[in-house]
């Protein structure tokens, strides 16, 4: 059973339970998800927070563990006129020493025009539970906005129902966007709790052993002034099942000081006394009910403490990035490399905007000032920032590789305008196509279209970033938009082999049928890689079955069985259209042989369709380190004069 | 069609040249079917390539000795016109060509006994003590007479097909080769079967084998890797069993989520219809149901990828098999260990038809138990071909 609320739909696209899951070895976005999750990352741009429940006696040998998830929705939605925004949620449960023991992933379509303001004003809360074995558990949790790339990566805690005192302040019912999966008869508790002076409180208490034992339970709240004495608590309910935790209520005394605290619980059981202790936050006595909306109407906040290195001023940073500048003109490229890195680490922290900003600003501002006549001297810093995108997605660092994007895009829009000569363009372009086709690895679909589409803005003629934008956009099922990218090709004589496969494939789908088998008999017969004439031959053999002209397909079919022996597709579709045709003694001796002979591990041409080719991805790192090492001595001259000169 | 006649018409030439060459095995007038080798004699020639035709049609070449081919000659009652073409390093074409036989009848009895393919169970158990006279069948309708009854000791030949795309990575490939170990292990002495490795194309595939060696030997080097041509495969494996005997078996594992064949799952399902085999598949990702699943890639959309999936269901149930969960890796062994149980403890029922169209028209088959509380499953029908 799952509770939505409208608009909002959500849906399972991975589930697990047990497995042991190494980042590696995980195929797609599966694999960055992994990695994120594993790496002990935490923090991101989204505003969120996690929280666990117990971990709880579940029928059979497992144990349940219920998660939510708390999520500003401001930073959830997108672009108002797209309709929908999508955000992936995966959630890891580890045991101890790093186990995976259960994983799911899901994907909210979340309706802006019915939701909207409702994200915005209270934020979202997702629910989900997993089955996992009965021990002590760590959620990770990645909360990823689809279009922005944008995330959050979370932790909590889940300690075994029974083994030892758990107290949890319960979250109060707020006004949330909610999508809470499973039955569910107890509130939640709380990520990250805010109390109301004067207000009622209540807790979930769990006590050891089978939770019936008689109690006597007060609470104070300490570290926010003045101390102030113990207050009993009452019991609301309880169900005295095992496992299940036992209601309390607290009065928020009046004079609670807003602010951090720690609420203390003390306890007097039979076993002895116990004093249990929870963060929490302190507000107005009117004020709002979660944390979020407190944020919400909360000044913009100065850099949290989390980020804990001191923010350089805007001065110490620009003379730090003129540093790593001289290093990558003085072609001490590694050295180059690690400076930056560690400079950006240092800088940004864990991903608060503010440092993000600040450092972004450094970069464009010396980039402007150094980027000469026509831009000539921004090469160099594209590859820069280019090159630490690559360093750091390749680490799995996804907060940094997205910060290093950041500026790869902002070094870019420079050019805008016509403001860069052509030579620089094409370097950008080939920078932004590097940026989109390792987007695009990951199954990170919208920053890929973004970047190739910007490529394609700045270097109309590149065809790598034609080929990824036309993929790019078949993967989400913008076909026409695949088209428009393409139709350029369509009466050039120059066109190659796979853009207009690309562009004859999604006429097809488009209905476009006269169109598409023109330009897919071109790709058949063009001086094209294989893998793109067999797939042309494939398409043109599926639209004569689909119309019903099995003899069609046959003509077609018979002579390219001949010419490209090696694929059993092509084969495999004769036989189909043989037994359209009648002739099936023909097909089934054609199905025995294909059977009898298997293809081995090559990538099928079908295969290799869906992907922007490794070459290109190669190609165009190598195009951005070409054009920037040739220009990397006057660069070197213009920092030498502003050094002079300052 | 226009390139078959042309190739027929240039294998046909004959050359003065034959007498150097020369087919040893099958002998002229024999009868043979199956896979069997074509052995050539080339004598002192010093042939470069040796092309092998059957019935006009390529069926392989050899470029080096032995020149033995292993061909597959089907199971009908035919001749068989069996050419080689051998090319030598001079330039020569040389040729040799048999005729193979047909075994001799004198009148042709059709022999029209249908078998009918039968799970019966209780409360989720399965039934094994039903008597023959405690089932009832009917086609199209009418009242049939059983006139064969057995329960699992009638053999099966089984394609096992394991997905080995990229999804399948890690614990749930592991878990298929222990599954599919398992199952090998269970077969009776005359069960045989194929294992079948996939991804986006075939990867391997053994000959038909009643020895686990043989079979658990094609999944120890494979890698998950690459797409998922799930329908192609399937297609295969229904073509090599629709030339076999006896009861038929495809055993499907799974996420079920083509993206990669050149066949849509419309395409195939005609296919199963016509075959007699069962299909059972192993369905790895049986938990997405919970909430809904939504697969993306760039040959189909959501809504054609579930239709996809729809439509897999219907083959299977079309078939007489049915969809095993497994909702996560550690079930397959368990799941594998669960569909041979009931192989061995399926009913075979048996029954002549009043009578046989040949038109491709389905004839629907219902089978009923007498006893209180028991359930059959069973293939809807046949194509009567």
């Amino acid at each position: 059973m799952t509770r939505l609320c409208a608009g909002l739909a959500v849906l399972l696209w991975a589930i697990g339970a047990a497995a042991e899951l190494v980042p590696q070895a995980l195929p797609g976005v599966d694999a960055r998800t992994a990695a994120l999750l594993l790496s002990g990352q935490r923090g991101g741009s989204i505003r969120a927070a996690v929280s666990a429940g117990p971990v709880t006696p579940a029928e059979g040998a497992a144990c349940r563990l219920d998660a939510w998830i708390e999520v500003d929705g401001d930073s959830l939605l997108g672009d108002p006129r797209s309709g929908s925004a999508e955000v992936e949620v995966s959630i890891y449960a580890m045991a101890a020493a790093g186990r995976v023991t259960a994983f799911e992933g899901v994907l909210l379509h979340l309706d802006q025009e019915s939701l909207g303001e409702r994200l915005r004003r209270h934020g979202l809360r997702l629910h989900r539970h997993l089955a996992v074995p009965c021990g002590v558990q760590t959620l990770r949790v990645l909360v990823l906005n689809v279009a922005t790339d944008e995330f959050f990566l979370g932790e909590a805690e889940a300690s075994l129902a029974g083994e030892g005192w758990i107290v949890q302040v319960l979250a109060p019912p707020g006004e949330w966007v909610e999508a809470v999966s499973g039955d569910l008869a107890t509130s939640p508790p709380a990520a990250r709790p805010l109390l109301r002076p004067g207000s009622v409180v209540w807790l979930a208490l769990y006590p050891p052993g089978d939770g019936l034992q008689a109690i006597e339970a007060r609470g104070r709240l300490a570290g926010g002034a003045p101390e102030a004495i113990a207050t009993p608590m009452s019991e609301a309910a309880s169900s005295g099942a095992p496992g299940e935790g036992r209601t309390m209520e607290w009065l928020v005394p009046d004079n609670a000081a807003e602010g951090s605290a720690e609420l203390q619980v003390l306890i007097a059981a039979a076993g002895g006394d116990v004093v249990l202790r929870v963060p929490v936050s302190v507000g107005r006595a009117d004020g709002p009910l979660t944390w979020l909306e407190a944020e919400a109407q909360a000044a913009p906040a100065a850099p949290p403490a989390s980020s804990a290195e001191r923010l350089p001023s805007a001065t110490e940073l620009r003379a730090e990035y003129l540093g790593v500048l001289q290093l990558l003109t003085g072609e001490d490229v590694p050295l180059a490399l690690q400076t930056a890195a560690e400079l950006q680490r240092r800088v940004i922290g864990d991903g608060n905007a503010a440092r993000r900003e600040r450092l972004a600003r450094t970069v464009l501002g010396v980039a402007a000032e150094v980027a000469g006549d026509g831009g000539r001297h921004l090469s160099p810093l594209l590859w820069l920032h280019l090159e630490l995108f690559h360093h750091f997605a390749g680490a799995f660092d996804h907060l940094h590789a997205t910060a290093a994007a950041d500026h790869v895009v902002s070094l870019t829009g420079l050019c805008d305008r016509g403001r860069c000569s052509e030579q620089v363009r094409a370097a950008a372009g080939w920078a932004l196509a590097s940026l989109g086709g390792a987007h695009a690895r990951r199954a990170s679909w919208q920053p890929a279209r973004r970047h190739f589409r910007r490529a394609l803005a700045l270097a109309p003629e590149l065809d790598e970033a034609r080929l990824g934008a036309a993929a790019v956009a078949e993967w989400i099922g913008e076909y026409r938009e695949a088209v428009d990218v393409m139709r350029s090709q369509e009466n050039s004589p120059g066109a190659g082999g796979e853009a207009l496969l690309r562009l004859g494939v999604n006429l097809r789908r488009l209905g476009e049928e006269r169109r598409a088998r023109a330009v897919l008999q071109r790709c058949a017969s063009a001086d094209a890689p294989q893998w793109a004439r067999v797939v042309a031959l494939e398409e043109l053999a599926r639209m004569e079955l689909a119309a019903g002209r099995p003899g069609e397909a046959v003509a077609l079919l018979a002579p390219a069985v001949g010419s490209l022996p090696g694929e059993p597709s092509l084969r495999l579709l004769l036989a189909h259209a043989l037994e359209g045709s009648g002739d099936m003694a023909a097909a089934a001796m054609l199905l025995r042989e294909l059977a009898a002979a298997p293809g081995g591990l090559e990538e099928s041409p079908r295969l290799r369709y869906t992907r922007w080719s490794e070459e290109s991805a190669g190609a165009m790192r190598r195009a951005v380190r070409d054009a920037a090492r040739p220009v990397l001595p006057a660069l070197a001259a213009v920092l030498a004069e502003r050094r002079e000169s300052s | 069609m226009r390139f078959l006649t042309c190739l027929l018409l240039a294998t046909s030439a004959t050359t003065d040249a034959t007498a150097e060459l020369r087919i040893v095995s099958p002998r002229a007038g024999e009868v043979v079917h199956g896979v069997v080798p074509v052995e050539v004699e080339a004598g002192e020639a010093a042939v470069r390539r040796l092309e092998f035709y059957v019935d006009g049609r390529t069926a392989g070449e050899l470029a080096a000795p032995p020149w033995t081919l292993r061909v597959d000659l089907g199971e009908d009652n035919v001749e068989h016109l069996i050419e080689v073409v051998a090319r030598t390093a001079g330039g020569r074409r040389l040729e040799a060509s048999v005729r193979t036989g047909r075994i001799a009848v004198h009148e042709e009895i059709e022999v029209t006994l249908q078998q009918v393919y039968v799970t019966a169970t209780r409360r989720g158990e399965r039934v094994l003590d039903l008597r023959a006279e405690e089932l009832e069948l009917e086609e199209d309708g009418r009242r049939q007479a059983i006139v064969t009854f057995a329960r699992g000791e009638v053999p099966f030949t089984a394609v096992v097909l394991v997905d080995a795309s990229l999804s399948m990575q890690g614990e749930k490939l592991a878990e298929a080769r222990a599954g599919v170990r398992a199952f090998a292990a269970g077969m009776r002495p005359l069960d045989e079967a194929r294992m079948v490795v996939f991804a986006d194309r075939i990867r391997t595939a053994t000959p038909f084998s009643t020895f686990p060696e043989v079979l658990v030997a094609s999944l120890a080097g494979a890698g998950a890797g690459g797409g998922t041509a799930l329908n192609d495969a399937l297609r295969l494996a229904v073509a090599q069993l629709d030339a076999r005997q006896g009861r038929r078996v495809v055993l499907l594992l799974s996420d079920g989520v083509d993206s990669h064949s050149v066949l849509g799952m419309a395409q195939v399902l005609p296919a199963v219809r016509r075959s007699r085999a069962q299909v059972y598949w192993l369905n790895l990702e049986a938990g997405r149901a919970r909430d809904g699943a939504t697969v993306r890639s760039p040959w189909r959309t959501a809504a054609e990828h579930q239709e996809e999936s729809r439509l897999l269901v219907e083959a299977v149930i079309a078939s007489g098999g049915r969809v095993v969960p497994a909702p996560s890796a550690a079930a397959i062994t368990a799941g594998f260990a669960d569909l041979l149980r009931e192989l061995k403890e399926q009913y075979v029922l048996g029954y002549y038809p009043r009578e046989r169209r040949r038109d491709g028209s389905f004839r629907r088959i219902e089978v009923r138990a007498t006893r209180p509380g028991v359930e059959t499953r069973t293939a809807p029908g046949y194509v009567d071909l």
